[in-house]
């Protein structure tokens, strides 16, 4: 099965059961096998054992949509299944996405106007604080997909940018 | 409803308390209240039909509304609520209406027992401009700043601009009636006046109903220090000393400890009297915080938090005082019964702000299900959450899903058992800031309490991201995988539909 995790890298792994353990066949890392120890695993009613060679570690797992979240180690990690990445929305070159799920407050550009960077493009609210989002280059306004007091999702494509 | 036995001698005896707010302070007075025998009521919207407190309270009352001014912000629904489940007391808490002098002067006249100082100590200390002018009448040394009375944004922005010369830049601009970081702004050169007063103006206006505004001398490399005060209204005032709260991000608090490695006793002394003194300049009754801004040895009043506040726990830690218990028997009119020389500081006391928030984007927020909870456990641990499995945080609330307090004998060991009890932490489901919290405790100058409340920003300007290493991607993916293809048994969740649209309940609107 493959996924794909927070850094790009898309992780191929096989596992096998023999009835009596459980292990880790083979793991390769963006098409070239990735080497590492042996490791069992034991599944557990809320975690996964993961162990190698006496090294014990405790995996908490969750997967919700096509998002899996894990827990190891004090670290938590999130990972796409590699299907879902395929059909997933095209991310236009220089689109501005809303980076939280907020309302929209001010729209401080129009359609055609020339921008810099740095500039403020619009001003967005969300728990109850302001946020600004900047021009990340010097380019022109060429769409506007959002209009004031609008409640806009995570990744809302906000405003479409050309880069000059 | 009758008075606890403890409560009967007391002036203004109550049996059950109405909590007007939500969420972990909500749980937090609701647990206060099972301790000394009161009944409780919660109020909640149909946003928070699943949270614990619901199971804490003895009756629930549903607040009808879309939005907050139709529910946690309205004050005539809360008297209702009260009156119709027979409270005799109402709880703010923080946030909401907890330093609403209108709200504080209603429950009053509604004949209800009101946790908390007098409306009038709210309204001069809630008001930042009136503070500021009180703190002159008594002495307690202000950040150098001014106040604007005008309304007009381009006599305001004359005015600032012929003041700012006098006072420097960088400057900060504040909302009269703000707080929790909300209508400020930092001005570092005269170009950017005009904007900053516009979009402070605009923020105060939507957050607070109030777009009155002034400046003040933006000190950096300061050191945020707060006296936490007890007063009974008969002339009794003690502090309890101090906590620091450097660690800040876009002004608003991270971690909060206690003691502060900067305060001597003779220090503590001096501000613990300061911070009287203020309490004592507005006849202060209940619990209320004072804020300075401490600069080497020299501090400046900020002001004073007329309520609980977020970061009371790493007190409680360390005086071993239940500042909640204190709150109602000071509400039921008992006098203090604690004298400042009763007061001693025990070990050391650290909390840490779980939020919902992404560390690499900036520390903007984030939102989604509580997949998985599993809050630490162990001695000198406490955890303050309102939330549990299942639940979900949306965008029309504070980001804060949980505090972490742990306590020890000395800072050393009590950073240690915090960085132990964040990893131990598993919060699944959305991004949080927990693995920036722990990265925050292993930082040389926080390890060496070499901390100011510019330090977050000056060492992470853009956000913090966590170092890859990709031993543990394997392993994150070998887990992944095997929960996957064992069947499902780790996806049980995804089935209930837990629904991920911060929108679709509550209108994200503020007051």
């Amino acid at each position: 099965m493959k996924i794909i995790d927070s850094n790009n890298g898309t992780w191929d792994i096989s596992l096998q059961n023999t009835g009596e353990f459980n292990f880790i066949r083979k793991i390769t890392l963006n098409d070239e096998e990735y080497i590492f120890p042996n490791t069992e695993y034991i599944i557990q009613p809320k975690t996964i054992k993961l162990s190698q060679g006496g090294q014990v570690i405790i995996a908490n797992v969750v997967k919700n949509k096509d998002t899996w979240w894990v827990h190891i180690n004090g670290r938590t990690l999130a990972y796409t299944s590699a299907d879902s990445r395929k059909s997933s929305v095209k991310i236009t070159q220089g689109s501005l996405q809303a980076p939280m799920p907020g309302t929209i407050l001010d729209l401080q550009v129009s359609v055609g106007q020339s921008i810099e960077i740095g500039q403020s493009l619009l001003i967005m609210e969300a728990m109850k604080m302001e946020h600004k989002i900047t021009a990340p280059f010097n380019g022109i306004v060429e769409k506007i997909n959002c209009k004031s007091n609008q409640k806009v999702d995570r990744g809302f494509v906000l405003i479409e940018l050309k880069q000059s | 409803m009758l008075a606890p036995d403890w409560m009967k001698m007391a002036k203004f005896p109550f049996g059950c308390v109405l909590i007007a707010n939500r969420g972990e302070v909500a749980c937090r007075i609701a647990r206060a209240c099972k301790e000394l025998e009161l009944s409780t009521v919660a109020i909640y919207t149909l946003n928070d039909e699943n949270s614990p407190l619901l199971d804490l309270c003895d009756q629930n009352y549903l607040l009808e509304g879309e939005t907050l001014h139709e529910t946690f912000l309205n004050i005539n629904a809360i008297i209702n609520a009260a009156k119709e489940t027979g409270a005799q007391a109402i709880h703010p808490g923080f946030g909401f209406l907890s330093e609403s002098a209108e709200f504080a002067k209603a429950v009053t006249e509604a004949g209800i027992v009101w946790i908390g100082p007098s409306p009038e100590s709210i309204e001069v200390m809630g008001d930042k401009m009136s503070a500021r002018e009180k703190m002159k009448t008594v002495g307690v040394p202000l950040v150098p700043g001014h106040e604007v009375y005008s309304t007009d944004i381009k006599d305001i922005h004359k005015e600032l601009i012929k003041v700012s010369p006098e006072l420097g830049f960088p400057l900060l601009i504040k909302a009269s009636a703000g707080g929790g970081g909300k209508g400020m702004r930092v001005v570092n050169r005269p170009s950017e006046l005009a904007e900053a007063i516009e979009s402070a103006r605009r923020e105060a206006q939507t957050a607070f109903g109030d777009g009155r505004i002034y400046v003040e001398k933006l000190l950096t490399k300061c050191k945020h220090i707060e006296i936490q005060i007890l007063a009974d209204g008969y002339g009794n005032i003690i502090h309890l000393g101090e906590r620091e709260c450097s660690l800040q991000r876009r002004h608003q608090k991270v971690i909060e400890e206690c003691p502060s490695h900067a305060l001597d006793e003779r220090l503590r002394n001096r501000m613990g009297a300061a911070g009287i003194a203020a309490a004592a300049s507005v006849t202060y009754m209940g619990a209320g915080t004072v804020e300075f801004l401490l600069d080497g040895d020299e501090f400046y009043f900020l002001e004073m938090n007329t309520r609980l506040q977020v970061e009371h726990p790493v007190t409680e830690f360390v005086t071993g005082i239940d500042i909640v218990h204190q709150q109602f028997r000071i509400a039921a009119g008992f006098p203090l019964g604690i004298t400042q020389n009763q007061i001693s500081m025990k070990g050391h006391s650290i909390e840490s702000r779980i939020y919902a928030e992404d560390p690499s984007t900036g520390f903007l927020p984030s939102a989604g299900p509580l997949l998985r909870l599993k809050m630490p456990q162990g001695p000198g641990i406490r955890v303050d959450s309102g939330v549990v499995e299942g639940n979900s945080i949306d965008t029309n609330f504070d980001p804060m899903i949980a505090k972490i307090i742990v306590h020890a004998n000395d800072r050393k060991t009590a950073i240690m058992r915090m960085k132990h009890a964040l990893k131990e932490t598993v919060l699944l489901g959305l991004q949080t800031n927990i693995e920036f919290l722990h990265a925050l405790l292993c930082d040389e100058d926080v390890v060496n309490g070499d901390t100011n409340t510019n330090l977050i920003e000056t060492k992470w300007p853009n956000g913090w991201t966590p170092s890859e290493d990709t031993e543990l991607l394997a392993l994150g993916a070998m887990a992944c995988v095997i929960s996957q293809e064992s069947g499902g048994s780790y996806s049980i969740l995804t089935k209930n539909e837990i629904i991920n649209d911060p929108f679709l309940k509550l209108n994200n609107r503020f007051p």
